[in-house]
């Protein structure tokens, strides 16, 4: 019997081809054909449009981390709670009160979290209002050696 | 979801809820927070524990058979509550002299716990994959706690990193294996290799992935109904790859020793006992349960790695002067010893396993306990000749450390000694002469640097000066559990035995 089960990925492989294809030749084309006058501006980098200055690599507060990782907090949830929104109906009580145990939780996070002074941006950085000692995650000269 | 199903996950639940409550407690309680957390988190440990005797007798498969509340499930959540529970009353004097934020610490180990509980109740490769990574993440976390300490940082960034790859290829693992059979039930997946059940069909079955239309139609509807033997064969190998990797199985057990001497002391007890044995429960489950009917002859794997893990863990523990460095190489060869008993593949290896991860995790509970209490502030003092006459200091204390040394040498008397003599007689019984020779051969090795301890404690003078603070009750309340089960165990260890006996037949009779 052939094995006729990797010809499927056949598909794939044609599929590849035409994008490698297809973008390889947007830029070679508009290399080819396009006008070249470099200037200063021009090869700066870009940076919205505004002039750069400085340098990139420094360090940052720590707390725009924490900040980031709560936004994936509430990222996750929204993921969570669209496909339940969408099949809401079907899963009846059960599927509410889940999706209710599941707020409660992603909120006591929150509640953590704000607790221990992550969204506390204009106090001194000697940590937030629960900050023991080495308690508090905001807490310590934020991005400083220690 | 029926009461039926709720029983079924009841420890885990009640686990996250006391871990969120201990979280909070920690936040907004302002007086006295390290003690409040310890209590409801030994209260919490205790909950569970009690929930668990709701699941006895064992009932059948819960939430469409992807969780089963078996004996094999019971087993290893007695194991991982009492290893809590444990880690719990040593940690206490710990944190505080470290002045570690206790709650966080608390609440992730309560977390952890709840994700190696789903580890070894769970029926489902996602579940299974859920469960491995609740106690994982929690498990970097807290490998780092210590985070003015830069070797606990870098500890928890090779952890982490190392992790995740494993991770990687165990997902990819699964992935394939589901490609192969059309379903991530253990149960199903033994069906589909043994021929039983078509593949195709496989995931219209009430036990099947989706319970309706499979959406993915998996690769043996190609071929006619056959299930692809190199899909197979790859899976299994991805699969091995990430499992070994979390119970520091060569060659995958590079990262051990320096994430085990970085972690805060009792997280390292927790890794070598709690993480080892829930990363084994799910390593047997998926081994002898869903892959039981491969035609690739899987214990070959486990046989070349068993004898990698034994050799390289007990050369390189040779040349260790770290206590935790040596424990950590201790614990490479002990995962080796375990795998001996796992390549037999009967039911009596399985029970051997679980047998030996009982016995392993009171001897090195008990003497991370002392090492941890020795240690003093910032850890200073964890080389071996710090260890030097500390048997005429405090007697009690190199005592407890003795027992649980003998015991990891496998002395008689000791649990150590049986869960070894128990490996070796399920290694012979599966006609494993040669595996056992070498065992044998490595035990003697493994001797020679348990020793050195023991010389040290008791028949040299001490180097340098090492203070010797009162040991507190909880610590002692530790010490002594763990020499007294280890010793026990050595004695008596017909119940454990048995019970364990029990769950490996239902693990691989039923279904």
């Amino acid at each position: 019997m052939p094995n006729t089960y990797f010809q499927n990925y056949l598909v794939i492989l044609l599929m590849l081809g035409v994008v490698v294809l297809l973008a390889g030749g947007m830029i070679v084309l508009s290399y080819l054909l396009g006008q070249h006058r470099p200037s200063r501006v021009k090869l700066s980098p870009y940076e919205c449009g505004m002039v750069p200055t400085g340098d990139a690599r420094q360090r940052f507060s720590v707390k725009f981390y924490l900040v980031a990782m709560v936004f994936i907090l509430f990222d996750v949830e929204i993921v969570f709670l669209y496909p339940w929104a969408v099949i809401f109906h079907e899963l009846r009580m059960f599927g509410f009160l889940e999706m209710l145990l599941f707020l409660l939780l992603v909120g006591a996070g929150f509640a953590y979290l704000w607790k221990m002074g992550v969204l506390d941006w204009t106090g001194s950085d000697t940590g937030g209002p629960a900050g023991g000692t080495g308690g508090s995650p905001a807490g310590g000269r934020a991005g400083g050696p220690e | 979801m029926s009461p039926e199903d709720l029983i079924a996950v009841l420890p885990e639940a009640i686990l996250t809820v006391v871990a969120t409550a201990v979280m909070l407690l920690a936040a907004f309680r302002t007086k006295g927070k390290e003690e409040w957390c310890g209590f409801v988190t030994l209260l919490g440990l205790l909950a569970a524990m009690a929930a668990l005797i709701l699941q006895w007798p064992p009932q059948g498969p819960a939430f469409d058979g992807m969780v089963l509340a078996d004996p094999f499930s019971f087993f290893f959540h007695l194991l991982f509550l009492g290893i809590a529970i444990l880690i719990v009353l040593s940690s206490a004097s710990y944190l505080r002299q470290e002045r570690l934020a206790a709650g966080e610490y608390y609440a992730l180990l309560l977390f952890a716990t709840a994700g190696m509980g789903l580890m070894a109740a769970a029926n489902d490769l996602i579940l299974s994959f859920i469960g491995l990574e609740i106690s994982s993440l929690s498990s970097y976390v807290l490998v780092g706690f210590r985070r003015r300490v830069a070797i606990s940082s870098e500890s928890a960034l090779k952890y982490f990193l190392l992790g995740s790859f494993a991770t990687a290829f165990l997902l990819y693992g699964i992935a394939l294996l589901f490609g192969a059979t059309g379903t991530t039930r253990l149960t199903v997946i033994r069906e589909v290799l043994r021929g039983g059940l078509n593949p195709v069909t496989a995931g219209n079955s009430t036990e099947g992935i989706v319970g309706g239309s499979p959406v993915l139609l998996p690769a043996a509807a190609q071929l006619g109904g056959e299930v692809p033997t190199s899909l197979i064969a790859l899976a299994i190998g991805l699969i091995f790859v990430g499992l070994a990797f979390k119970v520091s199985a060569a060659p995958f057990q590079v990262w051990t020793p320096d994430v085990y001497q970085g972690a805060p002391t009792p997280v390292t007890a927790f890794l070598a006992t709690g993480s080892k044995a829930a990363a084994f429960a799910l390593f047997l489950r998926v081994f002898t349960v869903a892959l039981d009917g491969a035609v690739y002859p899987w214990p070959s794997l486990l046989w070349v790695s068993a004898v990698l893990s034994m050799f390289v863990g007990n050369l390189a523990a040779l040349w260790q002067s770290n206590m935790k460095r040596l424990l950590a190489y201790s614990s490479i060869a002990h995962a080796g010893y375990m795998l001996v008993a796992f390549t037999a593949n009967s039911a009596e290896g399985v029970a051997t396993v679980m047998f030996y991860l009982v016995a392993y995790a009171l001897m090195n509970l008990g003497a991370f306990a002392v090492i941890a209490h020795m240690g003093n502030q910032g850890e200073r003092y964890v080389a071996i000749e710090d260890y030097a006459g500390l048997g005429f200091r405090s007697p009690v204390l190199a005592g407890c450390l003795s027992v649980c040394l003998l015991s990891l040498i496998g002395i008689p008397l000791t649990g150590g000694f049986l869960g070894k003599f128990y490996v070796f007689r399920a290694a012979l019984r599966s006609d494993l002469l040669g595996l056992t020779v070498l065992g044998v051969l490595n035990s003697a090795i493994a001797a020679y640097y348990y020793l050195k301890v023991l010389v040290a404690m008791y028949m040299s003078e001490p180097t340098r000066e090492v203070p010797a603070p009162p040991v507190p009750a909880a610590v002692a309340c530790v010490l002594a559990v763990c020499a007294g089960g280890t010793l026990l165990l050595g004695i008596a260890p017909q119940s454990v035995l048995n019970f364990a006996l029990y769950a490996a037949q239902w693990l691989q009779g039923r279904m």
